[in-house]
Formats: structure tokens, sequence, C-alpha cells
């Protein structure tokens, strides 16, 4: 069986743009979304977040 | 909704249903069984919802001209769109053997359309089971068509999304003969391919600007004209294969 990596974390960055007052977000895979720039800003400090949450509680490697 | 008095004129209005199918082509006689199981013909204005969700219907209806839309709205109202319809296609089919809608059907355009009541597809139906799996072929149609839905809100981007869509419209209006493979008219908003595609309206607009410097596409005043045809199947993702056409498609219509 071929494992399917789109149930899996997405490795790949999504594409931020702004455009006429809007931020796009584009990718990974199938996202496509349209904020104004105040939820853009907020989404993005959510994000920075819950990245720094996370990647604490990995495991230490090596 | 506005109804035509007097007795219909019911010449070739099932002249598009099944036509171009691969798999299932309807005799003389069928059709002919078919035009008799009108009770009426209808003209309904735009944005009309013709059956709320939830509703026990007891006729069927076969989109004449025009386009209607299968929708559920969310708990705040917002709408999705979960199939479009176009000429020659039976919207609510289904309803025969289910009795009553999980969905609401409503005109994007307006719309002709003509009424089959579920009674008479009841005696048509009963000693002809070969005409009966015909219209279940049918409705086996709309059900390939949702999978197609599915993996185009699931699988696509925003651009893939909008180029799926038209792709496959066009392959649908071109197999009965209402787009000649690269022009077809659409009245369709940017809002309506928003709820179509799940995506906002500002994002539609941006798509569709991409479409047209990329060269693929071009939908403006109520035309599409596909530049790049299997350039714009590729972006979209899209195999017709789910569409059960014929190939190539007879052109037994004229584009309209």
């Amino acid at each position: 069986m071929t494992r399917n990596f789109h149930v899996e974390p997405f490795t790949e960055a999504g594409e931020a743009s702004a455009e006429e007052g809007h931020v796009f977000l584009d990718g990974p895979d199938g996202v496509a979304i349209t904020l104004t720039p105040e939820a853009a800003r907020l989404t993005g400090e959510r994000l920075i977040a819950a990245s720094n949450a996370a990647r604490r509680e990995r495991p230490a490697e090596g | 909704m506005n109804e035509k008095g007097g007795s219909p004129d019911h010449t070739l209005l099932t002249d598009k249903f099944l036509r171009n199918r691969r798999g299932v082509e309807l005799t003389d006689e069928e059709r002919k069984l078919l035009e008799g199981s009108i009770s009426e013909v209808r003209t309904i204005d735009p944005r009309t919802t013709i059956i709320e969700a939830g509703t026990r219907v007891n006729i069927s209806t076969l989109l004449i001209e025009g386009m209607m839309s299968r929708y559920i709205d969310d708990r705040k109202g917002l709408r999705q769109l979960v199939a479009v319809h176009m000429p020659g296609e039976f919207v609510d089919l289904h309803a025969y053997p289910m009795r009553e809608l999980d969905h609401s059907v409503s005109t994007l355009t307006g719309s002709t359309v003509a009424i089959v009541p579920h009674e008479t597809l009841n005696e048509l139906l009963a000693p002809r089971p070969e005409l009966a799996r015909k219209l279940w072929f049918s409705t086996l149609i709309d059900a390939a068509m949702h999978r197609a839905w599915l993996f185009r809100l699931g699988r696509l981007d925003a651009l893939g999304r909008v180029a799926h869509f038209l792709s496959e419209t066009n392959a649908r209006l071109e197999s009965v003969g209402l787009s000649d493979g690269q022009r077809f008219i659409l009245g369709l908003t940017q809002a309506d391919l928003a709820e179509i595609c799940g995506l906002t309206q500002v994002h539609v607009n941006r798509v569709m600007r991409e479409l047209r410097e990329a060269r693929l596409c071009i939908f403006r005043s109520s035309l599409v004209e596909i530049i790049d045809r299997a350039a714009l199947e590729r972006r979209g993702d899209f195999d017709p294969q789910y569409l059960y056409l014929n190939t190539p498609i007879s052109s037994s219509g004229d584009m309209q």
C-alpha cells in the first residue's frame, strides 16, 4: 500500500500574498483562504506561538 | 414562478437529456414516452428557490434552459453550492425514489423547466426496467459529479478549483451543443463561482485574472473563452471520464 502523504503534516509552507487590501493564503495543498489584514496578522501571530509550542514538545534531537 | 397556460408544447423538451453519454442512449420510443410524461412547462425567475431542503416532493424537474443549483446553507446562512445543473439534466430525479431532498434547489439564471410527476413516472417505469435503468444512470452521473466536486474541494488550490469547474462546465455544455469546446455562455457571477469553489469572491476575482494572464481562459460579460483547453484541464486536474461522455461528441445540436 502506498503511503498517503496527504494525511501527514505538511512540510511545505503556504504562500501568503497581499492584493487590494486582502491577504491571500494559497497552499499548502488545497488551502485557499482570504483574510482581512487584521485577521491575517492575528493568525500569523497564533501560528508563530503554536509553532514555538510544538517545537518545545518535540524530544531533543541527537 | 410562471406557469405556461394551455397544453404545453413538448417538442424536443427532452432532446438534450442523456445526449452524448457513453453506455446509455434513449431510443426514440423512450424519448417520446418521457416527453409524454411531462405535465407542464414553467419559466422561473433567476435566484428562485423551488424546493427547500426537507420538503416532500412528488414531481421531478428537467431543466430545459438556464442554470440551476443544489445548495446547502450553514447555520449562519452562508451557502455552499453542491451541484450546478445545465440544460438536459434532471435537477432532482433522485427525489423520485427518495421522496424528499436533503438540500435545496434554486435557479441561478432565469430558467425553463419541464415538470414530471412521480405518479406518471411510476406508470412509465413499472413495465420498462430498461428505461428505469437509464434514468438511474442519469442520477449515477450526478453521483459521479459529486465525487469530482469532493475531489476539487479537498485536493485543489484556488486556481485549480476554478479551472476544474470551468473545464467540467465546458465538457457538459459541449455534450448538449451549448459550447463549441472553446466558448460558452455562463450566466454566473463571481459570487456564484465562490460558492461553488469554496473560495471568497475576491479570491475568485484574483484567480480569474491569473487564468487570463496565463492565457488559459477569459471570463467576461457572461462569456467564457478558453484559450488553451488542454492546459486549463491540466491545471484543474480535470479528467472528463467521470462524465461518461461519448468521444468524440456528436454535434447534433447547435451552439446557442
